[in-house]
C-alpha cells in the first residue's frame, strides 16, 4: 500500500466508526454539536499519530512481555500533554470535552494501531496509518455532530438557521444513540450498493 | 525487561514534568481571565484591578470583587454556587452601590444542553429580568410568592439560579457592613441603568 | 442518607453508560447473552471498586502532596492494567471456578473506559450529593464505583435480554448487528430519562 493509501482508507474503507466500530464511548459523548465532534476527533488524530510515529521507532526496543504497559505509557504521556495544551490553549473547548480528553488513553482505535500497525511497520508509514485513521475518525465525528447538532439545535456548526429549537432529545443522551444506529444503518446500505 | 519499561516511564515523566511547567502558568492564567470577565461583565464601567476580599457565611467562604473608580466602589461582583438540576452552578452577581443587581454571570454549570442551559442564554427574559432589581423589594423567589418568571420546562434550574443571586445578595450585604468606606459611597448614582437592555 | 442518593443518582439517573456513555464498548460487545453480560458486570464491579480505592488513595496522598497532578491519566491507568492483572493472577490460585466463569472479561477491563472515567471522575469533579458541591471522601467515592457498575450491570443485562429477542426477530439488512442494537439502546436510554429530576 502506498502512502496515500494508508490515509484515505480510514475515511470509508476502514472507517474507525463505521465500519471497525471502534471508540464509541467518545463518538456518543461527545458530538453534541458539529464542532465538539470534530474537535474530539483532531484531538485523538493527533494523539494516535504521535504515539504511531513513537510507537514504531521504539518497537524493536522494547521486550515483547511489556509491551501493552509500554503502549498504555506512552499513550497516556501524549494525552496528558494534548490535555494541557488543550486547557492552556482552548480551554472553551477543554470544558465542553471534559472527560473524554483523558478517556482518549482509553480509546481502542489508539491502542488497536499501535498493536496492529504501529510495531510491525516503519514510522512514516505509522505516522501516515494514524493520520488517515484519525482523519476518518475525526469525518464521522463531525457528520454524527452535524446530524446531531441540525436536528436537536436546529443549528450547523453554530450558525442557527431555524432561530429557535428543534427535537431537543437528539441533543440529549438518547438522540447519540438513535442517529449513529441510523447513520450506521445508511453507512451500511450505501456500501452494499457499491460492492 | 522492567528495565526498559521503566526507562520510558521516567523519560515520559520528564516529559509531562516540562510540559506540565510551560502550561501552568498559562492555566492558571486562563482561570484568571475568566474570573476578571465575568466580573467585567457584571459590574459597571471601572478603574484597575478589582479589589478582592472574602466574606464567610455560615461556614461557606465567598469571593467579592470589589470594582473602584475615581478611588469610590462603583460595583460589587459576587461569587456564588448552588445545586441545579444537573450539578453545581456557579455564578457571578454585580451589585449596585445601593443594592441593584446590575448584571449576572454563568460561570460554570452543568444543566441539560437545550433545557436548563438555556440559563446561560444572556439575552433572554429569565436572565434580564434581574439587571436593574433591587433585591430589596424585589422577591427573588421562582413562582408564586416571588417576581422571578422560571424558564419553561426547567423549574429546577430557575430555582437554583435565583437561590444562587439570594445568596450573593446576603454576602453583598455583609461585605459593605464589613468595609464602611463603601458605605460613605454608596450614592445611588447609576440608578436603574441597564434595566432596559 | 447520602449514600442512598449516590447509589439512586448513579445506577439510575446518571447511569454511566445510557447518559455518561462510558463502558461502549463492553455494552455493545458481551451483550449477546445475559449470562455473559451478568459475568462481565461482576468482573467490572469487582474492578472498579478496588481501582477508585487505589485511585483515590494515590490521588491525595502521592500525586496532590507531591504537586505532580500532571501524572493522573498515567499513573491512574496504569493501576488499572496493574490491579486486572493481579486479580486475574490471584483468581486463578484462589478460584479455578470463577476464573473460568470471569476469567475471559478481565483483560477487556483494562480497555474499558468505565473504570479510568470513574476514577477520574470522583477526583476531578464536584458532586452535590446531600447539599453543596464538594469532592467526594474516600467511602463516597468507592460507594460511587460500586453503584456505577450496578448501573453498568443493569444496563448490559437488560439490554442482553432483548438483543437475545433481537437475535430471532428480521430485522431489516442494513440495521443487522451493531445499527439495531444501538437503536434499541437509544430506546432503553430514553425510558432512563424518566428517572432524571429524582435525585
Amino acid at each position: 500500500m502506498n502512502k496515500l493509501q494508508l490515509i484515505t482508507k480510514g475515511l470509508i474503507k476502514d472507517n474507525p466508526t463505521f465500519v471497525l466500530v471502534l471508540g464509541m464511548c467518545p463518538t456518543l459523548g461527545t458530538t453534541t454539536s458539529a464542532f465538539n465532534g470534530m474537535g474530539m476527533g483532531l484531538a485523538t488524530l493527533v494523539v494516535l499519530t504521535l504515539s504511531n510515529i513513537v510507537i514504531s521507532a521504539l518497537a524493536r526496543f522494547i521486550p515483547d512481555k511489556v509491551r501493552i504497559p509500554s503502549y498504555i505509557v506512552i499513550i497516556s504521556a501524549f494525552v496528558t500533554i494534548i490535555q494541557l495544551l488543550m486547557q492552556a490553549f482552548l480551554p472553551s473547548l477543554y470544558e465542553t470535552l471534559g472527560l473524554f480528553i483523558p478517556l482518549i488513553v482509553v480509546n481502542c482505535i489508539v491502542l488497536g494501531r499501535a498493536e496492529a500497525f504501529a510495531n510491525k511497520n516503519t514510522v512514516l508509514d505509522s505516522a501516515c496509518d494514524g493520520l488517515g485513521i484519525g482523519l476518518g475518525f475525526t469525518l464521522s465525528l463531525t457528520v454524527i455532530g452535524l446530524v446531531r447538532e441540525i436536528l436537536g439545535s436546529g443549528s450547523a456548526f453554530g450558525w442557527n438557521f431555524l432561530g429557535g429549537d428543534a427535537v431537543l432529545v437528539f441533543v440529549l443522551a438518547p438522540g447519540a444513540f438513535l442517529v449513529l444506529g441510523l447513520l450506521m444503518a445508511l453507512f451500511n446500505r450505501l456500501t452494499a450498493q457499491r460492492r | 525487561m522492567l528495565l526498559s519499561l521503566g526507562v520510558i516511564c521516567l523519560v515520559c515523566a520528564a516529559l509531562l514534568a516540562s510540559v506540565n511547567a510551560v502550561t501552568a502558568a498559562r492555566i492558571a492564567q486562563v482561570q484568571q481571565e475568566k474570573t476578571q470577565h465575568a466580573i467585567a461583565l457584571v459590574v459597571p464601567a471601572f478603574e484597575g484591578a478589582p479589589v478582592d476580599t472574602a466574606v464567610v457565611i455560615d461556614g461557606r467562604e465567598f469571593a467579592v470583587h470589589k470594582a473602584m473608580k475615581a478611588g469610590r466602589v462603583v460595583g460589587y461582583a459576587v461569587e456564588s454556587s448552588t445545586v441545579g438540576f444537573g450539578g453545581p452552578i456557579d455564578i457571578m452577581v454585580g451589585f449596585e452601590p445601593d443594592g441593584a443587581i446590575y448584571s449576572t454571570a454563568v460561570i460554570s454549570h452543568c444543566e441539560t444542553p437545550g433545557l436548563g442551559a438555556k440559563m446561560t442564554d444572556e439575552e433572554s427574559h429569565f436572565r434580564t429580568q434581574f439587571k436593574g432589581k433591587n433585591p430589596a423589594e424585589y422577591r427573588l423567589v421562582v413562582g408564586d410568592g416571588g417576581d422571578v418568571d422560571a424558564i419553561t420546562a426547567s423549574t429546577i434550574t430557575s430555582r437554583a439560579f435565583t437561590s444562587a443571586v439570594r445568596q450573593a445578595y446576603n454576602v453583598f450585604l455583609a461585605a459593605k457592613g464589613e468595609t464602611p468606606d463603601a458605605i460613605t459611597s454608596a450614592t445611588p448614582v447609576a440608578g436603574e441603568g441597564g434595566s432596559d437592555e | 442518607m447520602t449514600y442512598v442518593l449516590i447509589l439512586i443518582s448513579a445506577i439510575f439517573v446518571n447511569n454511566i453508560v445510557l447518559s455518561q456513555f462510558l463502558g461502549i464498548c463492553p455494552f455493545l460487545g458481551v451483550s449477546k447473552k445475559v449470562n455473559t453480560a451478568v459475568g462481565m458486570s461482576l468482573a467490572v464491579t469487582f474492578v472498579m471498586a478496588l481501582a477508585t480505592c487505589v485511585t483515590w488513595l494515590l490521588q491525595y496522598y502521592v500525586l496532590v502532596p507531591l504537586n505532580m497532578v500532571y501524572m493522573q491519566t498515567v499513573t491512574f491507568i496504569l493501576v488499572i492494567a496493574g490491579l486486572v492483572q493481579m486479580v486475574e493472577i490471584i483468581l486463578k490460585k484462589i478460584s479455578p471456578s470463577l476464573y473460568q466463569s470471569l476469567g475471559i472479561f478481565l483483560p477487556l477491563i483494562t480497555t474499558n473506559c468505565a473504570v479510568l472515567g470513574v476514577a477520574l471522575m470522583v477526583v476531578q469533579k464536584q458532586f452535590t450529593f446531600g447539599g453543596d458541591a464538594h469532592m467526594l471522601n474516600m467511602g463516597e467515592s468507592v460507594v460511587f464505583a460500586v453503584a456505577s457498575a450496578i448501573g453498568f450491570g443493569l444496563a448490559i443485562s437488560l439490554f442482553a435480554a432483548i438483543r437475545e429477542q433481537l437475535e430471532i426477530s428480521d430485522v431489516p439488512k442494513p440495521f443487522r448487528g451493531i445499527p439495531i442494537a444501538l437503536i434499541t439502546a437509544g430506546i432503553m436510554a430514553l425510558a432512563f430519562m424518566g428517572f432524571s429530576g429524582m435525585v
